[in-house]
């Protein structure tokens, strides 16, 4: 899998753990890569990690 | 009362050289991240900070309230950016636009040098606003250092890059993350940003021994470092920003510093942001490690701080 073929993939896929001992949780900052709110722009102040 | 144009820094480091090519001065000291909830204080008090890390996306605008407060903070500190958006890791070409508005930002604040992450965070012309991991592969090398090549030579200033703090991990990856980094800014030549609490927070999560990767960075190419404080969660460890630095992380800044020598240190505080003095207070306690690191010599204690299990 070549480095772009990972990243369209985890883009889409990031719900699904990566390993299998790695749980999500609602803390951890991942999980803002829903489909559904990626997007350009975000709004106020950028923080950082 | 401060002249403008003159740095409200304090006077206890006078040596004026560069600690390495990537970096500008030795003697930056210890720095604070640029907050909101802090303008007002700054402004109207005049604290004596050694230097200010502003993050840049916050300020690449056409106009404002964010750009007035930060000519008024240029007037009177030294002030360095920090990105969180440049994706050095992402496969696809650089954003032309963002890199413009990076330019033109850093010509107005006149950073020495400029950092952002070591992770990717867009694909497709979509971003996630967030600091992914990358595989620790030598595809990911070239296309990462090939990047940042890129960037440096396009901003004409020295840039940094951060190692990120990691939740997952890839199968994929054919090597660790302080080997991936330093074939990553050898390739690229560039600086970098040493995160002590991210290496401590993903040592939690993925089972390594921070100290091994603070004692296997190439040091000479160490521009900044960042501290800052985390949590602990029953199955995982985060990078939480929102309470004071950890014993474990001083310890690994302590390496750190004895290892690079007295460098640019920045406390970051993003959440639960206490006062200014607080904050700055806390980032202070970094002071006994550097003015050690002075006289060659670095303290076997560290602060006395309990960890704080979220």
């Amino acid at each position: 899998m070549t480095l772009l073929e990972l990243q369209r993939r985890m883009a889409e896929d990031v719900r699904r753990p990566l390993t299998a001992d790695f749980e999500m949780r609602d803390t951890v900052s991942l999980r803002s890569l829903l489909p559904t709110q990626l997007s350009c722009e975000g709004e106020g102040e950028v923080r950082q990690r | 009362m401060h002249l403008l144009h003159e740095p409200l820094v304090s006077p206890r480091i006078g040596v004026q050289m560069p600690a390495n090519r990537f970096n500008g001065y030795t003697d930056y000291g210890v720095g604070i991240g640029l907050r909101v909830p802090h303008y007002d204080h700054i402004l109207s008090k005049n604290p004596v900070v050694d230097w200010f890390e502003i993050i840049s996306e916050n300020y690449m605008v056409d106009g404002g309230r964010p750009l007035k407060i930060l000519d008024q903070i240029l007037d009177q500190y030294r002030v360095v950016q920090h990105g969180v958006s440049m994706y050095f890791g992402s496969a696809q070409p650089l954003n032309r636009d963002h890199l413009k508005r990076i330019k033109e930002l850093t010509q107005r604040t006149k950073t020495l040098w400029l950092s952002d992450h070591l992770c990717w965070g867009s694909v497709d012309g979509r971003y996630t606003h967030d600091l992914l991991p990358l595989p620790y592969t030598f595809e990911a090398i070239r296309t990462t250092a090939e990047r940042v090549r890129m960037v440096q030579d396009y901003l004409e200033i020295p840039v940094a890059v951060e190692n990120v703090s990691s939740y997952a991990e890839y199968h994929e990856s054919q090597m660790t993350e302080w080997e991936f980094l330093n074939e990553v800014v050898h390739a690229a030549d560039c600086g970098i940003l040493l995160d002590v609490n991210n290496i401590y927070v993903s040592s939690q999560n993925h089972n390594f021994d921070p100290m091994e990767y603070v004692n296997n960075i190439p040091s000479e190419r160490v521009a900044q470092i960042h501290i800052a404080g985390h949590s602990k969660f029953e199955k995982y460890t985060l990078d939480t920003h929102d309470h004071p630095v950890l014993d474990p992380v001083w310890r690994l800044y302590a390496r750190a510093i004895e290892r690079c020598g007295p460098t640019a240190t920045l406390l970051e505080w993003d959440d639960n942001i206490p006062s200014f003095e607080e904050v700055h207070g806390e980032a202070l306690k970094a002071n006994r490690f550097l003015l050690a690191a002075e006289s060659r010599g670095v303290p076997t204690e560290i602060p006395e701080l309990e960890e704080v299990h979220a």
